[in-house]
């Protein structure tokens, strides 16, 4: 038998338990005050590093929303509170003696000269008074002072508390030349600490602020549940290289910003960027020394390319002047968008002080009406009956109804615009003149869930699938009875639709029969220049019209310009093909539109154009708007006419 | 082959010992966590019962009987794991059975026990070159294998146990010195050809902290050594620690539990556990010294050495002590393959507790 040998197996076991019980001793009763925070000589602490948000371009590469930095300058708290007890006005009280004495003490004051030399320095480097510094940090020394003594009156004893170990801002925005002198001489006067602050500036002020967004602070609430889930992330997580990777995420901190809305909001995890981390150790016996104990630099957040341009977006937003209402720009071949204007603005660098004032104005400044208004699209939707009901050749070319102003249907009058009425009119004339009769009379003989099927068709009633936050779905109502069709077939009853929707009804009809997705974003760049993500939209439903209907369409919103609902406008000269819409509040005044398409026979730009709440109509408001639009997109042409 | 269980053979120390770990870690898995992971350990445990109970029941002869065959079918399986197995996070552990997943690495550990144990049950005379070569031989192929998974921590705890076996089946000083000085010049291929990247900044961030960049291992020796720090004699309590409260101390109910443990229970309490770790080793060996069948010695002896290199590595890491290689406190941290897996081992020990005993009468 061999020997027994469980005796040294033993022995080695028992010193690895003792080495392990010396580190604990050594952790726990030798070191425990350092990591309690409660040592008045070690202590570790950690501060985040931010990290730079993402940059907003605009196609071209101007920029919409930067990061700007600013900078703080703090002053370590001891030194912070040495001045304010020898030079402050009103001296602070405190229980425990303090290593500063009245500043009559010569001897004192050569040993305590460090703690006061920041105050001189700072002075002197930004141009400002003492006064003013210790007036900018009263607050904080105060509020220390409080913390501690009640600390102090509930042990009976001095105590350090963990907030003496800070630093507190004595004044804020420093420009950036001024913060690297400071860097500079900091030797000079010690104690002292510049904390980059990134802060937003959307340098085009109010030019496109609803497509941008805005940011805002975290609620409490919201912050509890990122935590949670990171949290929860946490648990679940398997041991796995990917660690590394996972604390990375480190969550929100309490008082972060988010975007609220707009690309800000919808491409927050790209703009955001990761958080930074610095854990110092702090050795206060004679002299001040910290020594980094762990950092994790800061990760900047991508760039996101928008496919406006902010040229055409502030013309737009120009020609829309005071109207309340709306303009969008777009690709009709791929959906691209080039502008989305709204009117009233607010202007996102100022949005936290005028945010109370904003949300309660009755106009809605903070609404993005192109995709969260959803109105009746009045005449501008009668492309779609017409479209519907030459499909299931209930009219042809040569269908010719009477207009005398109005028609009946089961006692109910329904009225056209015009009250002496259009006289014989078939499709090639109802459409430049925008005809009722002609297009309840076609209601009246249509299937009554073939409108509702051609409305959908085109993408009303449904979201456009836009890359931006709360886009609404407008309402597509159940067409049960013949009078609802009616209604529907010239844009009104309960029918709504946001502009977005209809600028996508308008580009199926310029690139010939493709429902596109509209969207806001073209490529995501990481800050070395590389292009992570480009958008790539759904391929675009094709809608299944014979051309020759399409054609017959496209003719006629030609002749809107040329002879119909909007001629006279100087919209021929840019061979805009387009339809007037003048719907009905319900109140006294009218939402005018004009949504179109240039130039006809090679079509670049979609547009949609409304003005709420106007006692004009579709072709006399929207019109000018839609030339001085075309103008400045064709100078050119603008030039030889 | 099927033996009776003795009640009086039964071991009345470590059972209980055992009970009080489970129930503190059930307790702290609380504390750190949520009630979900809380049910899921209580459903392992009992599992983990089940299976110790049926294992009972057989013969412990029968695992050294087929102790080859279960060997070379745990290879397959982790064979079959590289090149086949769902990449978990970019990593092949686990065998997904429905929502079960599986991971052999863990079965691992005791079939080399039982196969290194029944290779050297006789070598009477003192081991051979030969014996100590094919003893190598079979625990450095599973622990590649588990190492390129990648799973450093369970291909760790491997080398103690081949040693503790080694040195219980007789082997010469010469031959240990030798082995030992080998594996010295083998750890630099190792460290070129083996490990990932991340692995070996593992390392690097272990011996120099400040140096290298790998965030998340400092991160969480740093974070540990706070909680643990701040325990001090007494604690906070249970489920007062901030560092285990605030969420800053990642993985504390897996890896971890043991920060949270001496946060929240502080110095004494701590040693509390430990001690228990001790009782629990010294009972092992004591069945292993009353042991006379060799088979059965080696195997206990192997089984404990894993269990003990387990915790010791398990601690001094949660102490900073050790680099963070990923191993759970045995029948404390939440998990289930390794509590499983704990549970089969400590099965096998009173098995061949409640057997020997009817040898030795027998003899
Ligand atoms: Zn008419």
């Amino acid at each position: 038998m061999y020997p027994i040998r469980n005796k040294s197996i033993f022995v080695i076991f028992l010193l690895f338990v003792f080495c392990i019980v010396a580190r604990l001793f050594y952790l726990q009763i030798m070191e425990s005050s350092k990591y309690k925070g409660i040592s008045k000589t070690r202590r570790i602490r950690s501060y985040p590093l931010e990290a730079v948000r993402g940059t907003i371009f605009d196609r071209h590469g101007n920029v919409l929303a930067i990061d700007h930095h600013a900078f703080d300058i703090s002053v370590k708290y001891r030194n912070l509170l040495y001045c304010h007890i020898v030079y402050g006005k009103n001296p602070v009280q405190r229980i425990t003696e303090l290593p500063a004495h009245k500043n009559t003490d010569k001897s004192c004051k050569e040993c305590h000269e460090d703690l006061e030399k920041w105050l001189d320095g700072l002075a002197r480097v930004l141009n400002t008074s003492r006064d003013r510094l210790l007036k900018n940090s009263k607050k904080a020394v105060k509020k220390v002072e409080q913390i501690k003594k009640n600390m102090e009156k509930k042990f009976g004893r001095p105590i350090l508390v963990r907030e003496e170990n800070g630093y507190y801002p004595v004044i804020s925005d420093v420009t950036l030349e001024k913060a690297i002198r400071i860097e500079i001489e900091k030797d000079i006067f010690p104690g002292v600490r510049v904390t980059p602050r990134s802060k937003r500036v959307y340098p085009e002020q109010a030019t496109a602020s609803h497509v941008i967004g805005y940011m805002g602070k975290l609620t409490g609430k919201e912050w509890e549940e990122h935590s949670e889930k990171w949290d929860n992330f946490v648990l679940d997580s398997s041991r796995s290289e990917d660690e590394n990777s996972l604390l990375l995420y480190d969550g929100y901190a309490k008082d972060d910003f988010i975007g609220r809305t707009g690309v800000e909001a919808m491409y927050e995890d790209e703009l955001r960027g990761m958080r930074g981390k610095r854990f110092e150790e702090i050795i206060c016996k004679n002299t001040q020394i910290e020594k980094v104990v762990l950092e994790r630099p800061p990760v900047s957040g991508n760039d996101i390319y928008l496919t406006i341009d902010s040229k055409i977006q502030s013309h737009a937003e120009k020609a829309l002047g005071n109207n309340r209402g709306v303009i969008i720009v777009m690709e009709p071949q791929t959906g691209e968008i080039l502008a989305l204007a709204n009117n009233p603005r607010y202007n996102p660098n100022t949005l936290n002080n005028d945010f109370t004032r904003l949300n309660r104005d009755s106009k809605k400044p903070l609404l993005n009406r192109t995709i969260q208004g959803a109105l009746p699209p009045g005449s501008v939707f009668k492309v779609i009956t017409a479209i519907a009901a030459m499909s299931q050749n209930t009219i042809n070319l040569h269908t010719n109804f009477e207009c005398n102003g109005y028609t009946n249907y089961k006692n109910i009058i329904f009225r056209c615009w015009s009250d002496s009425g259009h006289g014989s009119v078939a499709i090639e004339d109802a459409i430049p003149f925008s005809c009722n009769v002609f297009f309840f009379e076609t209601a009246k003989r249509l299937e009554k869930e073939l409108l509702y099927d051609w409305a959908k068709k085109f993408g009303i009633g449904e979201k456009t699938g836009i890359d931006l936050l709360f886009e609404k779905a407008g309402n597509l109502p159940d067409i049960k009875t013949t009078a609802t069709a009616m209604n529907v077939a010239i844009g009104q009853g309960a029918l709504l639709t946001t502009p977005l929707q209809l600028v996508r009804v308008y580009a199926a009809i310029a690139n010939g029969g493709t429902l596109v997705q509209p969207h806001i974003m073209s490529k995501i760049k990481n800050k070395q220049g590389e292009i992570l993500k480009t958008f790539s939209p759904d391929t675009g439903k094709k809608i299944d019209m014979r051309p020759e209907i399409l054609s017959v369409i496209q003719k006629a919103l030609q002749e809107v310009v040329t002879r119909g609902t909007a001629k006279n406008k100087g919209l021929e000269v840019y061979k805009v093909a387009g339809k007037t819409g003048t719907a009905e509040t319900g109140r006294r005044d009218n939402h005018a539109w004009f949504a179109g398409y240039a130039p006809y026979d090679n079509p670049q730009y979609v547009f949609l154009i409304l003005v709420e709440h106007t006692q004009e109509h579709g072709g006399t408001i929207a019109g000018p708007i839609a030339k001085e639009l075309m103008s400045f997109l064709y100078p050119e042409l603008g030039q030889s006419s | 082959m099927i033996g009776s269980i003795r009640t009086k053979n039964f071991d009345w120390i470590i059972f209980p010992v055992i009970c009080i770990l489970l129930t503190i870690g059930v307790f702290f898995i609380l504390s750190a966590s949520n009630e979900r992971y809380v049910m899921k350990q209580l459903v392992w445990i009992g599992i983990g019962f089940v299976l110790f109970f049926i294992l009972l029941y057989f013969d412990y002869l029968l695992f050294g009987y087929y102790s080859y065959i279960i060997y070379i079918g745990v290879i397959c399986l982790l064979v079959l794991l590289l090149v086949t197995g769902d990449a978990v996070k970019g990593s092949r552990r686990w065998f997904s059975i429905g929502s079960f997943s599986v991971q052999p690495s863990e079965f691992m550990k005791i079939t080399l026990i039982l196969a290194l144990a029944r290779f050297l049950r006789y070598k009477k005379h003192g081991l051979g070159l030969f014996d100590v070569g094919a003893a190598v031989l079979l625990t450095i192929v599973p622990m590649a294998l588990i190492i390129k998974q990648p799973d450093l921590g369970t291909a760790l705890t491997m080398i103690p146990v081949l040693i503790a076996i080694l040195y219980t089946a007789g082997i010469s000083i010469f031959y240990l010195g030798a082995l030992f000085f080998l594996s010295l010049a083998v750890s630099p291929l190792l460290w070129f050809f083996v490990l990932q990247p991340y692995q070996k900044l593992r390392i690097l961030g272990f011996l120099w902290p400040e140096k290298t960049a790998d965030w998340g291992a400092g991160y969480h020796r740093l974070q540990s050594l706070i909680a643990i720090g701040s325990g001090g004699l007494l604690g906070a309590g249970w489920g007062n620690g901030t560092q285990n409260r605030l969420k800053f101390l990642p993985e504390r109910h897996t890896d971890f539990i043991f920060a949270v443990i001496a946060e929240e229970w502080g110095f004494l309490r701590a040693c509390f556990i430990l001690f228990l770790y001790v009782v629990f080793f010294m009972c092992g060996l004591g069945i292993a010294k009353n042991t006379r069948e060799p088979f059965g010695r080696l195997v206990i002896v192997g089984l404990f050495t894993m269990f003990a290199t387990q915790a010791i590595i398990n601690i001094a890491m949660n102490l900073g002590i050790a680099p963070i290689v990923g191993i759970t406190l045995p029948f404390v941290s939440y998990g289930g393959s390794s509590m499983l897996t704990s549970f089969v081992a400590l099965s096998i020990i009173f098995n061949i507790k409640i057997h020997s005993k009817i040898d030795l009468a027998s003899e």
